[in-house]
């Protein structure tokens, strides 16, 4: 019964990370530790590895259809890869309640954000210098191909690290932090940010997950292929869901559920 | 025929999360077949525990999978970049494999 509640939990994490555009890894910590009463430091070791399964499988999608500019990616992956390990060794250093409170406060803050924040997604002006960051991809929703630059790089990588940071402590993929940077700061298309954000997460997750699976909170392993399977399937899933259902109806209904959780966590850290 | 580094990363992904799938599906079916308490996560437990067929090994062994395949892809892209000749890329791939490589160790140690 408790493996079933497993796949139902990832698969649940799986559908509401890919609706709000956020990845399954924001929901994955909180489900286990409020609803099933897993020990957080466990449960942000299981995010972290289902946060690399959904990246890698949808990443190898965007690289293929060169959405994804790797250079950038490349780049950005050298402050996030450090983030995130500085981020891994404080989180297994710290209680499990501290780590609920500062979890409760990033999903509020990942709430309000989503309430109010709007994509722009306008292309950047195609400047005649172009640095060796500029690339172009071929968008099918708008049926034309579409060249850009990246400008403000500085502001990219510390905004990286930041991301790595939270990413390593609290088993988040951190795209919540790197996707409207890198479209407000660095004038990334928005689909670009998104498919460059998601290739580095794999790594992020991966940097933070060997720190976690070496001091041994891998305890049951069956739980984490369930949970995984049930993240993928999830993520799967939403895919007709969000074709049918537009994203941004439903996305009033899952702040408030992000809310919910933040407040259950808060409560947990202060117990 | 030319060399496609979009491809070639994509496929290694690919390959690593289905591989890492494989072997949890194996791990599932050995599971109704022998119980398992063996929780051994160095590298001669896990490959003693695949050989005899031990379901938490080899849920073991797709995890270890999973968690390297990031870290291949970043030394397949510093490759990929030698190959296509583009050194600063090929440079920034190896730092982030070298912190990679780090934070393995740490998990190790």
């Amino acid at each position: 019964m408790f493996e079933i509640a497993l796949v139902l939990m990832g698969m649940l994490s799986g559908i509401f990370g890919a609706l709000l555009g956020i990845g399954g890894g924001t929901f994955v910590v909180p489900l286990l530790v409020i609803f099933l009463h897993y020990p957080i430091h466990q449960a942000v070791a299981i995010s972290l590895i289902s946060i690399i399964a959904t990246s890698s499988s949808v990443a190898s999608v965007n690289v293929y259809n060169k959405i994804t500019n790797m250079r950038l990616g490349v780049t950005l992956e050298l402050a996030t890869t450090l983030g995130a390990i500085a981020g891994s060794f404080i989180g297994t250093f710290l209680k499990g309640n501290v780590i609920a409170l500062i979890f409760s406060f990033v999903m509020a803050f990942i709430a309000y954000f989503m309430y109010f924040h709007k994509d722009n997604e306008q292309a950047t002006s195609i400047v005649q210098t172009k640095s060796i960051y500029a690339s172009s991809y071929f968008d099918y929703a708008l049926n034309k191909n579409i060249e850009y630059d990246v400008k403000n790089l500085g502001a990219g990588l510390a905004i990286s690290a930041f991301a790595g940071a939270f990413s390593g402590m609290l088993g988040i993929g951190g795209g919540v932090l790197k996707v409207p940077a890198m479209n407000a700061f660095c004038k990334v298309p928005i689909k670009v940010a998104a498919a460059t954000s998601n290739f580095m997460i794999g790594v992020t997750a991966a940097a933070g997950a060997f720190i976690y699976f070496g001091k041994g909170y891998i305890e049951k392993p069956l739980y984490v292929a369930l949970i995984v399977f049930g993240v993928i399937l999830g993520s799967k899933l939403s895919m007709p869901i969000i074709k049918k259902v537009s994203p941004a109806r439903v996305k009033n209904i899952f702040i408030l559920f992000l809310i919910y959780l933040a407040i259950e966590m808060f409560v947990k850290g202060v117990k | 025929m030319k060399f496609d580094l979009n491809k070639f990363i994509a496929k290694t992904l690919a390959v690593g999360v289905y591989s890492s799938m494989f072997l949890f599906c194996v791990a599932i079916i050995e599971s109704f077949f022998k119980k398992s308490n063996v929780l051994d996560r160095s590298f001669f437990g896990i490959m003693n525990g695949l050989i005899a067929l031990d379901p938490n090994a080899t849920l073991f062994a797709g995890i270890v999978i999973l968690m390297l395949t990031p870290v291949v892809r970043v030394l397949f892209l510093a490759i990929g970049y030698f190959i296509e000749g583009d050194l600063r890329f090929c440079f920034y791939s190896i730092l982030v494999l070298l912190i990679l490589i780090f934070s393995v160790y740490f998990g190790v140690h």
